[in-house]
């Protein structure tokens, strides 16, 4: 079954990944190119959540990719696969700049309003639901402590699987897993007087 | 009621649910910024993103990982200060370490901190032919151990731990460095091609001098200084990079380059507790290595993960 989670549509593999690591620490110039075209949109989409403009998430995913660079001799080959250990890199980035700036954890102007749900061929009054839907996710995410917050930005920014992310945080791919069920089910019931359309 | 108690809302598995769930879409284009156009250049500067106010211990280990940077930056331009009494003889070191001008060598260092230790063994016959064995311990248990054989055109790299045997192998690579990282990278703790990192990891911020030279376990060695951390510079390059509390002692051998000793030390020479964390060469022997340690043959039955001559 193909995970509806799957929101980079990940066309990088734990295979296609290690051979680019090892390539490119062989001396291809192109390998850390393909690396880096294929993990930036979520790479940056996991500091964007964790910026507070979009200036700062763009500097820290450069920053994130440089270090990833000059560490790439230390990468393991395992099952667990090179993303891990990429948003490890990214997670230690992000967790510096919220303890310089003390931004939020989670920076909610990420989506502007030209880029809200606005599916070919829906309507005005259906956008402006859909509109209205991601709104009051926004606001039920930010109530939510800097941990839980994290765990979603894993997972809906940079479209982790539970057992990437639980290589990135420490824990165990189980407790990921029904900590992710039960904010998704704590967010169900917050809406639950007021369903999301 | 608690919903996380209804035995009937037993957890799923949350890779599998299903797209129409609005929560989750909501969820998917909240998180779905838009992504600009970027570049990645390996030898730009980092951005700055400001001084890390992070309270961390010193690791070296650590370090030793941040350090392998902007090597062709570091080795063009003049950056050492003249805070001791002979920079230029510092300035000698790291061009010869990066020339790779070494005698053959074998290399077995320890370290480690409270329940984890490592070993860290190397054999260098050239820059073409080398190995590097690190293996990983807890409470005295082996628990994982990573290789990287490198014998001219082949090359192998292999990951034994809990979760299996990895073996990659490549032809017709491994040849070159890749520029930014450093003349062979996978050398490992100790090795001279540490040694290069540690020496080209200095950055404006912080002096590397030479000190007089000395002699360790009855080997000739050149001393180097690291440091002091200029208080309030900020080097964009080593965004986060950790500060040392005071400055950093290697004594290199000088036929090999090999660190055989480090030292944090305080303003005043003193050596700072590292808390705990320990690293020491127990056997380094100069002189030819045995070719048959070049020559890796995977364990039966592992799968091994071939990469083609030239990536697609």
């Amino acid at each position: 079954m193909t995970s509806a989670l799957s929101l980079t549509a990940d066309t990088r593999t734990t295979s296609s990944d290690d051979a680019d690591v090892l390539a490119a620490v062989s001396g291809d110039e192109h390998a850390f190119d393909r690396l880096y075209t294929g993990y930036v949109p979520a790479l940056y989409r996991y500091l964007r959540a964790r910026s507070a403009t979009p200036e700062d998430a763009a500097d820290l995913t450069q920053v994130v990719f440089l270090n990833a660079f000059r560490k790439l001799g230390s990468y393991r080959t395992n099952a667990s696969g090179f993303a891990p250990w990429l948003f490890g890199i990214a997670r230690n980035a992000a967790n510096d700049a919220y303890r310089r700036s003390k931004t939020p954890a989670l920076s909610w102007d990420i989506v502007p309003d030209a880029f809200m749900p606005h599916a070919t061929g829906q309507t005005p009054e259906a956008a402006a639901l859909a509109a209205e839907a991601v709104a009051r996710v926004r606001t039920a995410v930010t109530a939510l402590d800097r941990d839980k917050q994290e765990l979603l930005a894993l997972r809906f920014a940079a479209g982790l699987t539970s057992a990437q992310i639980a290589t990135v945080v420490g824990k165990r791919e189980a407790a990921v897993k029904k900590q992710l069920w039960r904010l998704v089910q704590q967010l169900k019931k917050d809406f639950e007087d007021e369903p999301l359309s | 009621m608690n919903p996380f108690h209804n035995p009937l809302a037993s957890p799923r598995d949350i890779d599998t649910e299903p797209a129409f769930d609005p929560i989750v879409n909501a969820l998917q284009t909240a998180f779905h910024a838009p992504v600009p156009t970027m570049r990645f250049n390996p030898l730009a500067a980092a951005p700055d993103v400001g001084p890390s106010r992070a309270v961390r211990p010193w690791k070296p280990v650590v370090a030793f990982g941040v350090v392998a940077a902007l090597v062709l930056a570091a080795i063009t331009v003049p950056l050492i200060s003249d805070g001791g009494a002979q920079p230029a003889s510092a300035q000698e070191i790291l061009a010869k370490v990066a020339a790779g001008s070494r005698q053959p060598y074998h290399v077995l260092t320890a370290g480690g901190r409270g329940d984890y230790t490592w070993e860290m063994e190397s054999w260098y016959a050239n820059s073409l032919t080398v190995r590097m064995e690190e293996r990983d311990y807890v409470n005295g248990q082996l628990t994982s151990t990573f290789g990287v054989v490198r014998d001219g055109t082949e090359f192998w790299m292999y990951n034994i731990d809990k979760t299996g045997v990895w073996v990659t192998h490549a032809t017709n690579q491994g040849s070159e460095p890749v520029p930014g990282l450093g003349p062979d990278p996978f050398l490992g703790v100790s090795s001279a091609a540490e040694a290069t990192s540690l020496l080209l990891s200095y950055s404006p911020c912080v002096p590397v001098t030479r000190g007089p030279d000395a002699k360790v376990d009855g080997r000739d060695a050149y001393v180097v200084v690291e440091g002091p951390w200029s208080p309030g510079c900020i080097d964009p390059r080593v965004s986060g990079a950790p500060a040392a509390p005071g400055r950093l002692v290697f004594w290199l051998d000088k036929a090999t380059f090999v660190i055989l000793q480090e030292q944090v030390q305080d303003a005043s020479g003193a050596p700072v507790d590292q808390g705990g964390y320990f690293r020491e060469v127990r056997t380094l022997d100069v002189g030819p290595v045995d070719p048959s340690v070049f020559h890796y043959t995977p364990p039966a039955g592992v799968k091994v993960k071939e990469v083609g001559g030239t990536a697609p």
